[in-house]
Parts: structure tokens; sequence; C-alpha cells
């Protein structure tokens, strides 16, 4: 008799392994989840870092009353720009100073850094860039990788620039580290994508902070925008672009921009600002054929972002939402332009 | 070993019972939402060549359609239809616009590379890019396979 309710103390094997399955099951169950939350608060950090951006703008605003334009150029006659800089024979962009997103930094809380760097000279000026450029010294300023300009979303990769400075006649045998940023300004909405919202063909340059004459027009006020600020795209998210992908897969193949070679640097060329496109979405072999989509097909020069269904982006008022692949051509070429006279919004 | 016993024998029953019902309530919910879209293919040709990397776009007719399907043309002049990354195109009827975008000429290296913006000069000139100009239009049915070809000219 003691015997036998001993053993009625102890689980058969039978019960252990169903047991075992079970929590195995409940577990199967909830990893997915815990996934997701994981990726809702790098969300939720990507669109507190575009709210940054908003601010940043009124806050330029309200100091210059003016935002800057997507890009800014100087005047061949603008001595203190180019005297001292080896590097304006060799670029050719060597009168392009610091681009939108470096303009904003004061209004980033980024003091330190601004105070490193001189905004009033081209971005390629030894004042500004760190070794391997010859001459150049600012390590601190212009290798910092600023959190506010990384949507945590992005898978993390390599960012040597080398396949792009190195054609330009910079030294060969250097590493060209620069830090990455995954918002960029629109400049306006490019002639294929035009054409398939019923718009005339043409590449537009009408953008919330867009201008087709960097060198005069630099500056945009706000009374420009006169499709309401809350109707109009002032940045987006453009992820992942030291590598190419494709509707989330990066894009095989042999061509230059495979390895990254656009730079996307915060303080960038003309990178810091895009024309979406028209692509078809349909072939990853051929990611850049004309089509009639936009959001999350390519990372080159539309929208991308590795959340499921859409970007997110803020609007000329501040406000952070997230803009669906799914948008009608129509609407997204109204919300891109600030003066297109247009009814239409994007709906949350 | 005596394992027969009546309480036992139940409980690895409810257990399997409960495992069956969690798998039956995790697979049931798969949603499928599949528009009918119908593979279409077409042809083009410019003065009586097939015209290549030609881009058309199908604007539907009426107010409640909105999806715009495209094609581009390889070198034979012949083109498939895709809406919204996928192959196919929904019934109806559609204006169609087209834009030929000079093949020859390509933006240099540099240009792609430092992101400046890039346009290949229209061949047509910009006559077929307006829908209420162009004059092409198309109707599609479930049973339409491949469309009349679309000669155009440029003089």
């Amino acid at each position: 008799m003691t015997l036998q309710k001993s053993r009625r103390n102890a689980f058969t094997l039978v019960e252990l392994l169903v047991v075992i399955a079970i929590i195995g099951i409940l577990v199967g169950l909830l990893l997915p989840a815990v996934q997701a939350a994981r990726e809702a608060a790098r969300r939720m950090q990507c669109s507190n870092n575009l709210k940054q951006l908003g601010l940043a703008i009124h806050n330029h605003e309200s100091t210059f009353k003016f935002v800057p334009a997507w890009r800014r150029e100087f005047e061949l006659t603008d001595t203190y720009a180019r005297v001292g800089n080896p590097y304006f024979a060799l670029t050719g962009d060597a009168r392009s100073p610091f681009g939108v997103l470096g303009q904003l930094l004061p209004y980033l809380e980024q003091s330190t850094i601004t105070s490193l760097i001189d905004l009033k000279k081209p971005l390629v000026d030894p004042v500004n860039l760190a070794p391997p450029f010859p001459g150049a010294k600012n390590t601190t300023a212009i290798l910092a990788r600023l959190p506010v300009f990384v949507c945590p979303s992005t898978p993390e990769t390599k960012s040597d620039y080398g396949p792009y400075f190195i054609p330009l006649g910079f030294p060969s045998n250097a590493v060209y580290n620069m830090p990455r940023t995954d918002y960029v300004a629109l400049r306006g909405l490019h002639s294929s994508l035009a054409a398939c919202a019923g718009l005339p063909s043409l590449t537009t340059h009408n953008s919330m902070l867009g201008t087709d004459d960097p060198i005069k027009k630099f500056t945009v006020r706000l009374g420009q925008v006169s499709d309401g600020l809350s109707n109009t795209i002032c940045f987006v998210e453009l992820a992942g672009k030291q590598k190419v992908y494709f509707r989330g897969k990066p894009t095989p193949g042999t061509t230059y921009t495979d390895a990254g070679y656009v730079l996307n640097s915060f303080y960038g060329d003309w990178n810091v600002a895009r024309h979406p496109r028209g692509l078809s979405g349909a072939l990853i072999t051929n990611p850049t054929q004309a089509g009639c989509s936009a959001i999350n097909i390519l990372n080159n020069d539309n929208p991308y972002s590795f959340h499921t269904g859409g970007v997110q982006m803020v609007r000329g008022d501040g406000s952070v939402s997230f803009l669906s692949d799914s948008i009608t051509n129509i609407v997204f070429a109204a919300m891109v332009s600030r003066d297109g006279g247009e009814s239409v919004t994007a709906n949350e | 070993m005596k394992m027969n016993l009546p309480s036992q024998r139940s409980f690895i029953r409810k257990s399997i019972d409960a495992v069956l019902l969690l798998t039956i309530f995790v697979s049931g919910c798969s949603v499928s939402d599949d528009e009918k879209l119908i593979q279409v293919f077409g042809s083009i040709k410019v003065d009586g060549k097939p015209a290549e990397g030609a881009t058309l776009l199908f604007h539907p007719e009426g107010a409640q359609a909105s999806t715009v399907a495209s094609g581009t043309s390889g070198s034979d002049g012949k083109f498939a239809l895709i809406s919204n990354m996928k192959a196919g195109i929904a019934a109806g009827n559609f204006k169609i616009t087209v834009i030929w975008p000079d093949p020859s000429v390509k933006p240099t290296e540099k240009q792609m590379m430092s992101g400046m913006s890039f346009d290949a000069p229209d061949l047509l000139k910009g006559r077929f890019v307006m829908k209420e100009k162009s004059g092409l239009t198309a109707e599609i049915s479930s049973s339409t396979k491949e469309l009349p070809p679309f000669e155009l000219k440029t003089k």
C-alpha cells in the first residue's frame, strides 16, 4: 500500500511530455508577440526622432523666419567658403554646405557638434572633414553617429563610403566611415510619379523644403506652404541606404548602388532629399522599372522603411503619422507639394 | 507497470484535445483578399518600329477605381500589365498615357552616386502624357488576353 502511494506521487513520462509540449506551444505563441512588441518600441523611437525633426524645423523658423531648403549651394564668389579647400576642384560638389539636417543640428540639441563644424563652409572642407581626408582633423564632429538621425528598425550595416570617395581622387588606402541617416526631405515629385497621378509629366521642386535653385533660393517661408502645413510632408523615412533594398530584400547584382556607394550621411549632398519615382515593384531583377507604386518598394529615391505597411512621416505642422503604402498616387502627390492647391489629405 | 488508471487516461485525452483545439484556433485566422486581376499583354510600335523602354500607364475611368496599371515594353515592344506590384489589371475602361524616355541617354555614374535627379527626354515629345489628350483607350474584360498593338507616330 505504501509502495503504491509513493508511485502515485510521481509524474509518468507521458504526463511530463504532454506538459512540456503544452509549454512549448505557449512559448511559440508568445515569441512573435514579444518580437512585435520590440518592433513597436523601435518604431516609437523612430517616430520620436521624426517629431524632433519637425520641432527643429519650427525652432529654426522661430529664429530666422524661414526654414532651410533641402540644400544650399555657395555662390562661386563666396570666398570664405572657397578659399583653402583643396577638394573644390576634385568633387565639383564642393560648393554645397550642410543639407537641411545639418542646418538643423543647433535645434536638435546638438550644439556640441555644431560648435565643432563650420556651417558656412562646404561639407567637403578640411575644417569639416575627418581623416583619411588629407589635411582633415575633425574626427569628433563628422564621425559622430547621431541617434536622432537613425531609425532603430533599420538593420545596422557597415558604412564605408570608400567606393564613393576613392573614384573622386581621394586616397585609396583608407576607410571612409560616415554616420548614416534614415530620414530625408522630399524635393518634389519625379515625373514618373506625376504621370501616375494624372499631373503634367514634370519633375517638380515644390515640396515643403523644395527648391530648384539652391544658390539663390535656399530658404522656405512657411507662408509659401499654401496647401497647409498639416497637408504637406516635411520629412519621411528612407532607411537602410548603405544597401539597396527592394520590398524588404537586399537586391542582388553588381551595380554600384548595391555596395551602398550612395552617400546618405546627415550632412550629405543631393542624397539628403529625393524625388519619389513611380515604380512597378514587380521584379527584383529590375527594381527601377517604371510603374505607379511609390512607397516601400525601393530605398533609392522613394520613401522606404522596415515597418510593415508603410513609412512614417512628419508633416509641416510637426505631427508624425503613418504614410500607408496603399495611398493613391493623387493623394501622395498632393501631400508632397506645398502649393499644388489640392484639397485632399491623407488619412491617419 | 500499471498505467491504465481511468483518471490518468482522461488527463492525457484532455490534454490532447486541448492541443488540437489550440492548433485549430491558431490556424483558423487566415484571410484571402484577391481582387480579380486579369493577365493582359500588349505591344507598342512608334513609327512602325517596336519601341523599347516605353512606359504605358492605364488610368481607370470612374471615380471609384484609383489603381493605375503600368507596363514597360521590352526590346520587342511587348509589355505585360502590372497593378499594385502584382501582375495583371482589373477589368474596366482605361485611358492610356505613354512616355518613352530616350534609352540612349543614361545618367553618368557620378550623377547617380551623388543622387542628382535625372530625366531622359521623352522621345514622344510629351504628346501622349496627358490622359485627356492622348486619345488612347482600352476596354478590358475578363476574357481579354492581348490588346491590339498601339501604333504611335511622332510626326
